[in-house]
């Protein structure tokens, strides 16, 4: 090429710089003018001059870009010699205007910053306007890290990922190589604006530069994992490998890895990816675990359901029953049933272990219970033919403690039986108590030809009957104290006046108070009953109970 | 208070970074190129270099290796300043033995604590 002639492609690069930069630079140079005649300029009138000087040697670089250039090695080293020329005076912008605005805010010389302001900001466009006109790097970058020819990722690792990151030519980096990628991208220049973005929109990923102006990157995730929306979302730290110290304290703080500067497209891909990889899986975790929740929810109604509504209402015979699982869904269960017009049978039952097995098995349990007593059997009969069925099948090895009695309405005769069940009580009208004595026999589906055995008892009318199960005597309060029999006894003994609801309802509080807000551990059930005697009047049924 | 010797050719970089260390109260010393500041380093025994890669007479990777084969430098340590945030920068500084890297634009706040790390680790 003759001396003095231009590369066409030279004089174009120089046209593309002119057109995309120059309009950036001469917002420099405006605000380089103003801070010249601000007030409090004359402070640091030598740092402003030479401000004022490099401002004059972009503007000279851009304008001029041609003859710069020169053709020494090539299109490819022409580009970067320019660039690198182009960012030496930003450099000295950037800093002077950096050193002028701490030197500002020491002296409180507050008519110079917002120029200062306008000045960085113009910067910072310039550098995005130069790395537009002269994408050189990106490509080198490439090369570089072996990067080109990566298959591409697969659309679920794809994510909606932050940068947070107040270099600007670090998020141009990232914001154009991850939107390659096929992630959908968003950028900031500091914490705070980091913070009110994953506050407002969803994120899959942030990426945090460790040391930003204002907010560091520590502090915002910090502030990520104490918010209990954003505690799942990943955080990748960036950071200088040097700090090693902060990038611990960053993983212990909740961060999920960090990612060394200057980047590294492999290791970069790699480890968003598996950041997102690890979120996708949390959520199908999480899903799976809502889609439990809300079946465990409708199976703790649909249990609540199968247990009766109400006592059957009867003149002489007042009742109330209660069940609270100790989970969503337990293995108690109580039952009432009308025999006929003067025998009301019931029964009230604990199922070994606890949640899922013990409902399903408290079901057939109850289901085959009622089909039993149906037939005008026997309690110690219908316990012996109940074991029968549930011994004979039973893989699961479970089975059930069952107290089923029957009461004759006119004498007030309560004919029971008990399969391993804890002892009943009753409640005297005048307060005393009475444990109803067992009869010796075995749970019900154990042994396939277990024996069981009546007795009888009799309720004198104002006597109470309670049946419970264990998780009321059982109930463990602070420092490991049980909730005991004896404890039982004497609360029933200041209730003997009150309705079989108010009885049930009155031990369940009771215990509650005494596990002082510890979670319960067992199912707890209780079910009433009050003899009310043979009526005088048709109108002695306004004692009977409406639970 | 700790001495660092900035190696820089750009006068308006050498002379606005000098500045903004002093503020910071760091004794600054300065070299506008590789030869200079290879002198300077045997001669006045800085804390910590801070040395420009792309500068004349001799650059900033070979003179980085100068000092890292002489014993009576090679404890210093030296930050090197390059102009891209590329990987193979990074690399050839590490290589040439530059205890660290930054970049321009300085932030600052990064490159002081690079600073008080290497000062610390000595």
């Amino acid at each position: 090429m003759a001396a003095g002639a231009i590369d066409p492609r030279l004089a174009a690069i120089a046209e593309r710089v002119r057109h995309v930069v120059g309009p950036a630079t001469a917002s420099i140079s405006a605000a380089a003018a103003a801070l010249a005649a601000a007030p409090n300029s004359q402070d640091v009138a030598d740092e402003i001059a030479r401000i004022g000087i490099a401002a004059g040697q972009l503007v000279e670089m851009v304008e001029g870009g041609a003859p710069a250039l020169g053709d020494d090695g090539g299109i490819e080293a022409a580009c970067s010699r320019l660039r690198h020329d182009l960012r030496t005076p930003l450099v000295a912008l950037k800093g002077y205007g950096e050193l002028v605005l701490e030197i500002a805010a020491d002296e409180h010389l507050d008519g110079v910053t917002r120029e200062l302001g306008r000045l960085l900001e113009g910067v910072a466009e310039v550098m995005v306007a130069i790395e537009r006109a002269l994408p050189a790097p990106s490509r080198a970058m490439a090369a570089e890290d072996h990067g080109e020819g990566l298959p591409p990722l697969h659309p679920s690792l794809r994510g909606r990922i932050l940068i947070a990151d107040d270099s600007q030519a670090n998020r141009d980096i990232l914001v154009q190589y991850l939107g390659r990628e096929g992630h959908e991208v968003a950028a900031v220049a500091d914490g705070l604006s980091a913070l009110d973005l994953v506050m407002e929109q969803p994120f899959d990923l942030v990426l945090l530069d460790m040391i930003m102006p204002g907010m560091n990157g520590d502090e915002v995730l910090k502030a990520i994992k104490a918010e209990p929306r954003l505690r799942l979302l990943p955080v990748i730290m960036i950071s200088a490998l040097d700090a090693v110290d902060r990038i611990v304290h960053c993983i212990e703080a909740g961060a999920e890895d960090y990612l060394p500067k200057p980047f590294n497209r492999v290791l970069l891909r790699a480890r968003i990816g598996a950041c997102l990889e690890k979120k996708r899986l949390r959520e199908i975790e999480l899903a799976y675990l809502r889609a439990v929740e809300s079946e465990l929810t409708i199976a703790h109604e649909v249990q609540q359901s199968i247990l009766p509504k109400g006592f059957p209402p009867h003149r002489a015979l007042a009742g109330h029953g209660l069940m609270v699982p100790a989970r969503d869904i337990g293995g108690d269960f109580y039952d009432f049933f009308v025999l006929d017009d003067d025998h009301i049978g019931i029964a009230l039952g604990d199922v070994s272990g606890k949640g899922i097995p013990a409902a399903v098995y408290m079901a057939m349990v109850r289901t085959q219970l009622r089909a039993t007593a149906s037939f005008g059997l026997a309690p110690a009969e219908c316990l012996a033919r109940l074991n029968q069925h549930l011994a004979a099948d039973n893989p699961s090895a479970m089975f059930v403690s069952l107290f089923f009695g029957i009461v004759d309405c006119v004498s007030g005769v309560v004919t029971y039986a008990n399969g391993g069940h804890n002892p009943p009580i009753l409640v005297r009208a005048d307060g005393t108590t009475e444990w109803v004595p067992g009869t010796g026999d075995l749970l019900v589906g154990v042994l396939p030809d277990s024996d069981y055995h009546e007795a009888g008892l009799a309720l004198a009318p104002g006597d109470a009957l309670l049946v419970y199960s264990d998780g009321v005597v059982e109930a463990v309060g602070p420092a490991d104290a049980v909730f005991g029999e004896a404890r039982l006894a004497s609360v029933l003994s200041g209730m003997a006046d009150r309705s079989p609801a108010a009885l049930a309802d009155g031990v369940l509080a009771v215990v509650r108070n005494f596990e002082a807000g510890q979670p319960a551990s067992d199912d707890l059930t209780c079910v009433a009953i009050r003899f009310l005697g043979a009526p005088t009047t048709a109108t002695a049924n306004s004692h009977q109970e409406a639970p | 208070m700790s001495r660092i010797l900035l190696v820089e050719d750009n006068e308006m970089n050498r002379d606005m970074l000098s500045r903004r260390l002093l503020r910071k109260g760091y004794e600054v010393a300065v070299a506008t190129d590789g030869g200079e500041g290879v002198a300077m380093a045997t001669s006045e025994r800085p804390d910590l270099i801070l040395m420009d890669m792309s500068l004349p007479v001799l650059n900033g990777w070979d003179a980085t290796r100068r000092l890292k084969a002489d014993a009576a430098t090679r404890h210093i340590p030296v930050i090197a300043l390059t102009a891209h945030a590329m990987a193979a920068d990074r690399e050839q500084a590490l290589g040439a033995g530059c205890d660290d890297y930054e970049t321009k634009p300085i932030e600052l706040p990064r490159l002081l604590e690079k600073i008080e790390t290497l000062l610390r680790r000595d």
